[in-house]
């Protein structure tokens, strides 16, 4: 399954289209229209996020990348409908963030793992259906724990793991209740360069095969391009889309991809992107 | 697992990994299958092992508990041994009773004393269960209306900043003296580490509420079963260490200010104070610090399950 516009050129850099005002038909994927936030303090706002715009089709794999500190947090909790954005509107399979959150189909891989002592890796990654009041799904958190390669810690606590192996608990926790939309942030940043591009790709096989769209942060340029159908290259707080990439290379092929010149050259031209938006 | 096997393959023809004995645990028991899922889980453990740089699995931070136990029983035994030095010298006058002759006496006059000690102790036992109840009820209720925590602090204050000493003779006005009027001053005694307690308990329980919590929209009674309350059990351990020993000290302190006229290890002070028997105050000081020492292990006894599981 290739969920980015097979017409695309090898890589096609879009001008952020800011705010659109028109109206559009409902997307089932993620669509992002002119949202603005800002943190209320008690002196005025904070602002994080400024009139952002872009999509990601159903299925799709959405990179932001950004400098330290833009805002690309706030702009997954605000997808998520942790927060509720000051301006603009953000669509997800077809509804409101906060429709998406009261029907639970969203999983969140906090930057912060935020693992619970008291349980084991196992419970940890079956939290999500005791929070939603669902049945414990067994099959599928040991599958989870297969594929993050975390079968052997299940029965282990988190203060025995890694730092790592705690962001691959997190990762299959977001994904325990088989999420329409996923939210992943910096969920490999701990990993090294083996480990994090075989879940990269165990990630994908996982998108595409449950056709969850998903939306990643990553300071990784690499990460960026292996993985995304859609990467958005944000500046310097209060985050607003500086370049929109496609990357229409099929799923299938991104493991090959990663030596090619192609590849090289998109990375170099997101990051080109990045230090212009800086 | 269909999902892995339609993928497996190039998994492992793209990136070889040279197959050196893991020193993982979890690797060996998944080694030998050969299959690609099995060699992903087994780089994936040893580079778990990397990542944990060879460290043991023993959590560090914090004394060795031989080292704990030294310390503890070191302090301990100082004490008495301080006492006795001070007592040896004579600078503090007759009245310093040294820890010899307190043993001495609490041993002679024994039956005497725990027959006053006894109501003491049950009143504060007593005093606990009720306030052990507070304590659960509470919880819960802050759990699902935070709004009452900044009350209970209110309270907390007001009540902290009442005088015991004077709050029993105004009590004995209204209550009959005896043991129900100990037990309701050591309530009122034991009321500030709870309320205390409360307020901590309140923030700790909605910790990552606004993440986890508000993503599956769990409601809040939910959040804290599986959650909150195990984010208080620090609050919870601390708080009844708190308020075991200071239950206690307010029974004392209620009989000490005429809560009962018959018996109690605060009328045994009084008595001895007033009929000048300073080894008999002595030994009196001595079993209440016992018992006060005792309560505390207790607290910290019962709440050793639940402080292991959060560690
Ligand atoms: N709760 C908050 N209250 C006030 N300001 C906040 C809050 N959370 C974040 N901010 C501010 O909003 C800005 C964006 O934060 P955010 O966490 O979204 O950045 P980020 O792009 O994810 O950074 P990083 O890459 O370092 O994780 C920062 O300047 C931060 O200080
Ligand atoms: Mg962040």
């Amino acid at each position: 399954m290739n969920p980015a516009p097979a017409s695309l050129s090898a890589m096609e850099a879009i001008p952020a289209a800011a705010g659109d005002p028109s109206p559009a038909p409902p997307s089932d994927g993620l669509r992002i229209r002119g949202v603005s936030y800002g943190y209320p303090q008690r002196r005025g706002a904070v602002p994080a996020v400024d009139d952002v715009s872009f999509e990601v089709p159903r299925g799709g794999m959405g990179v932001l990348v950004g400098p330290s500190g833009c805002g690309k947090s706030t702009l997954l909790r605000l997808v998520a409908g942790l927060l509720e954005p000051d301006a603009g509107d953000i669509e997800v399979g077809g509804v409101n963030p906060a429709r998406l959150r009261a029907e639970r189909r969203a999983g969140f891989a906090f930057q912060d793992p935020g693992l619970l002592s008291w349980r084991t890796v196992r419970r940890n990654i079956e939290l999500p259906f005791d929070l939603a009041g669902l049945p414990r799904d067994r099959a599928w958190t040991d599958h989870l724990l297969e594929i993050t390669g975390l079968a052997d810690w299940a029965d282990r606590r988190p203060r025995e793991l890694s730092g790592g192996m705690r962001q691959r608990v997190a990762l299959a926790r977001a994904l325990a209740t088989r999420p329409d939309v996923l939210l992943l942030d910096e969920p490999f940043g701990a990993l090294d360069e083996i480990t994090r591009s075989d879940l990269n790709l165990e990630l994908l096989r996982i998108l595409t095969d449950t056709a969850t769209t998903c939306l990643l942060v990553t300071h990784s340029v690499d990460e960026a391009v292996l993985l995304a159908d859609v990467v958005v290259v944000l500046g310097r707080r209060p985050c607003a889309v500086h370049a929109v990439h496609e990357v229409p290379t099929p799923r299938a092929g991104r493991r090959e991809v990663r030596d090619t010149a192609d590849f090289a050259d998109r990375c170099r031209a997101v990051r080109a992107a990045l230090e212009a938006g800086r | 697992m269909t999902m892995m096997g339609a993928h497996a393959g190039d998994a492992t023809e793209a990136v070889p990994v040279p197959r050196t004995p893991s020193r993982a645990s979890g690797a060996s028991t998944v080694a030998g299958d050969g299959s690609a899922t099995a060699d992903r889980v087994r780089r994936l453990a040893r580079s778990d092992d990397a990542d944990r740089g060879g460290r043991s699995l023993r959590p560090t931070g914090g004394p060795a508990v031989v080292t704990r136990v030294a310390v503890t029983t070191a302090a301990i035994v100082a004490l008495p041994v301080i006492w006795a030095a001070l007592a040896a010298t004579g600078w503090l006058g007759p009245g310093f009773v040294g820890p010899a002759e307190t043993v001495r006496t609490l041993h002679e006059q024994w039956s005497m004393i725990w027959f006053n000690a006894s109501p003491t102790l049950s009143a504060t036992l007593t005093g606990v269960l009720i306030l052990l109840a507070i304590t659960a009820v509470g919880m819960v209720v802050v759990a699902v209306i935070p709004a009452l925590a900044a009350a209970l602090g209110g309270l907390s204050v007001v009540l902290g900043s009442l005088p015991l000493i004077a709050v029993t003779p105004a009590l004995a006005l209204v209550v009959t003296r005896g043991a129900q009027l100990v037990t309701i001053v050591t309530v009122l005694s034991g009321l500030v580490p709870v309320a205390a307690m409360l307020v901590a308990a309140a923030g700790a329980a909605t910790r990552g509420r606004e993440d986890l919590g508000a993503l599956y929209a769990t409601p809040r009674l939910r959040w804290w079963r599986h959650v909150g309350f195990w984010h208080t059990v620090p609050v919870l351990d601390l708080g009844l260490r708190a308020m075991l020993p200071a239950c206690f000290v307010g029974a004392i302190v209620a009989e000490w200010s005429g809560a009962t006229g018959t018996r109690g290890l605060g009328q045994v002070m009084v008595n001895a104070l007033f009929s000048y028997q300073p080894a008999l105050l002595w030994a009196a000081l001595l079993l209440a610090a016992g018992a006060a020492l005792g309560l505390f292990g207790l607290a910290a006894l019962i709440m050793m399950p639940l402080r292991r599981r959060i560690r």
